[in-house]
């Protein structure tokens, strides 16, 4: 039964505006605020290997590897995204891994697979193979990895990168 | 069933089966259009999705690489089979409730005229004149509130490439977006944190669900029912739990069957429903506008995430088949597309905050193909013709001259393996000997791989957006586009949806199932 006005006529409502709030909210994908890491998933267990020692390599200093606790929640990260992809990306991803792991060390004349090799030599192997006709593989690989590095805030300081916005949001400071 | 709400499939248990006047595939620009027209005008409507739902105010927290596992199809790594010539492509998709249009940097153009022309004269599609759109266009721009973005909310990066542009002769000019009261945050495409991006999930899905219309996620259509010849349903599976392992069946009877599930499925959802075989022309005419971008090293900080992400455009090279198109990307991605590893990346790195990008899309001619493989991704080939190459060439050096007129001590160019360009350099670099293959080539614009026409054997739907062989089968996404449009289709998609929507509530539906 609509409700009616004094004239009898009916009483609109108006309806609220387009917005955030106008739809129903459910259960979805949390966002990680905190940076733990995640358990392994146990499901990509060679692939994994190979992005540790890719990433030791591509995330190296002069001081040497990147810090454990920060690789290790990027590997637990690449975990995750590997299981989201699914059967097909996912998979060709993690040949992209293997085939890499082999394939790299070619360039730097040694058969020894990239997992094996000291970090200098893994920087020498990529570095080889990112100016090779096969560069699409490394871009592939390295893609992925570089987004999920430097989300994590500690990597977005050491390249002085702020965010932020132009204006002021609900009245904090830009 | 519940309304006003979208129900996730990722926690139905068991068969779901549904009975409407109208089934959609698809949540996105397309779909979610249609949806809210039809069920406004009293038809009851079902939208089915594959993908999950994500709310603003989860997805707004998201970092990117979880938006990118969580909302973007393939997590991002789709990538087309080149042939011949052509880059291997990466293409760019949504994949939950608003499809696309959530990733969008918010660029709403108009159908170029030309286009439209063309489409009228050489397609013989009488409807869509400019003066015919002009009205959908209108609708649409109304409701996703599309309006010119201010030089203000300019990011250093675009402000930096229109100084060298505007030396040259063509300086850039304001986008016009579908954005509410944006602060500048620079992340369109991985989900507004503040909201003010108005993608169809805050805007016409809202309008349908409070119609009546039910919305339902994670689930996967796999087949269109057609009963002597009419289309009478969908079956399909709920997709449960996080990763999205099938579960029960689905299976949707309608009296109308409506498609919008993208230039990149809505073709096999046909082909494997057995629609559009005799005309050969299902999964053909792929047009994806592959889209470059050159990067530039200035001398002084820019820090060009600051802004608008996509707040300004060039039109002055249309005729020789491109557009430039400011944007920016997160850090992970400038990182990863600058060569060096080890120390060498670390120092490039650094470079980030004293880095500007530039884009361009090409127009292309349409050398694409979807077919359908195993699992539920198409296997997809592109073939860039010779022409598109050579305005690759053009783009890149125009992109190139721009940065170094305004500056730049050096750019990156989209060549695998190539260390950073001097302008000596880079005036000796033969880029016009470059074999494609080497080109990083991304396309965020899938579209017409089930085109529309006035004769079956030339096309897949009709003038109506309805199915040559199947009847009440409707097509209503970018995949219906005769061509390529050179500019960024989202209005396109949405006001040609608006006007299939018009047409639709008034065709009587169908009495019986």
């Amino acid at each position: 039964m609509p409700q009616t006005g004094t004239s009898g006529t009916p009483l609109t409502t108006p309806s609220p505006p387009p917005g955030r709030n106008a739809l129903t909210t459910r259960p979805a994908p949390a966002p990680a605020l905190t940076f733990h890491v995640r358990p392994p998933s146990g499901r990509h267990r060679i692939a994994l290997r190979v992005l540790r020692a890719f990433c030791e390599a591509l995330f190296s200093t002069r001081d040497g590897p990147p810090p454990k606790d920060r690789l290790d929640w990027l590997i637990g990260e690449l975990d995750d995204y590997i299981t989201c992809a699914g059967w097909r990306s996912g998979g060709i991803y993690k040949l992209g891994l293997v085939a890499t792991n082999f394939i790299a060390p070619l360039f730097i004349g040694t058969l020894v697979p990239l997992w094996s090799l000291p970090i200098e030599a893994r920087v020498r192997a990529l570095t080889k193979m990112e100016h090779s006709p096969l560069a699409v593989v490394v871009l592939g690989l390295r893609t992925i990895i570089c987004i999920t590095w430097y989300d994590h805030p500690d990597s977005q300081r050491e390249i002085c990168y702020t965010g932020g916005t132009l204006l002021p949001v609900d009245g904090a400071q830009a | 069933m519940s309304t006003g709400a979208i129900v996730p499939g990722r926690e139905h248990v068991g068969p779901l089966e549904l009975d409407t006047d109208v089934v959609i595939v698809g949540s996105g620009a397309a779909g979610s259009v249609v949806g809210a027209l039809l069920q406004e005008a009293g038809q009851n409507v079902v939208l089915v999705e594959e993908g999950p739902h994500v709310p603003p105010e989860v997805y707004g927290k998201f970092r990117v690489s979880e938006h990118l596992r969580h909302m973007w199809r393939d997590s991002a790594l789709t990538l087309t089979n080149p042939v011949g010539d052509s880059p291997a492509i990466n293409v760019m998709m949504g994949r939950c409730v608003g499809g696309s249009s959530l990733l969008t940097g918010g660029v709403c153009f108009r159908t170029p005229e030309a286009v439209l022309h063309e489409w009228v004269t050489e397609h013989g599609l009488s409807d869509l004149s400019p003066e015919q759109m002009a009205p959908a266009f209108e609708e649409v721009e109304k409701v996703s509130h599309i309006s010119a973005v201010p030089e203000s909310m300019r990011s250093g990066s675009t402000r930096v490439y229109d100084e060298g542009a505007t030396k040259r002769g063509h300086p850039l000019k304001p986008n016009r977006r579908n954005t509410r009261d944006c602060v500048g945050q620079g992340r369109c495409n991985f989900g507004c944190p503040h909201g003010r991006k108005m993608s169809v999930d805050l805007t016409y899905l809202p309008r349908a669900i409070r119609s009546g219309a039910q919305v339902f996620s994670d689930c996967l259509v796999e087949k269109i029912v057609i009963r002597n010849g009419r289309a009478v349903g969908v079956t399909g599976h709920v997709l449960n739990g996080r990763d999205g392992r099938r579960g029960g069946t689905l299976t949707v009877h309608a009296r109308r069957v409506i498609v919008a599930a993208s230039a990149w499925h809505t073709p096999i959802l046909l082909l494997r429903s057995g629609v559009g075989r005799e005309s050969g022309m299902v999964g053909r005419n792929l047009t994806l506008h592959p889209s470059f971008r050159v990067m530039a090293v200035f001398d002084r900080p820019i820090h060009g995430w600051i802004g608008a992400l996509q707040s300004a455009y060039s039109d002055a090279f249309e005729k020789n088949g491109f557009t430039l198109m400011s944007v920016f990307a997160p850090p992970g991605v400038l990182a990863a597309t600058m060569p060096g590893v080890g120390e060498e990346h670390a120092r490039r790195a650094r470079e980030i905050p004293y880095m500007a990008m530039m884009g361009g899309l090409i127009h292309d001619e349409g050398g694409g193909r979807v077919r359908p493989a195993i699992g539920r991704e198409p296997f997809v080939t592109y073939r860039m013709s010779p022409k598109d190459r050579a305005t690759v060439t053009e783009l890149l050096t125009v992109l190139a001259e721009d940065f170094f007129a305004a500056g730049a001590r050096e750019v990156v160019l989209p060549v695998l393996g190539e260390a950073p360009f001097t302008a000596d350099r880079f005036r000796s670099y033969p880029l016009d000997k470059v074999p494609a293959r080497r080109f990083e080539c991304g396309s965020q614009h899938p579209l017409g791989s089930a085109r529309m026409g006035v004769r079956p054997g030339h096309s897949v739907v009709d003038p109506d957006g309805q199915t040559w062989d199947v009847k009440e089968l409707f097509v209503v996404d970018g995949s219906i586009f005769p061509t390529s449009l050179g500019v960024n289709p989202q209005l396109t998609v949405m006001a040609m949806a608006t006007r299939l929507g018009w047409k639709l509530r008034e065709r009587p539906l169908p009495k019986v199932w």
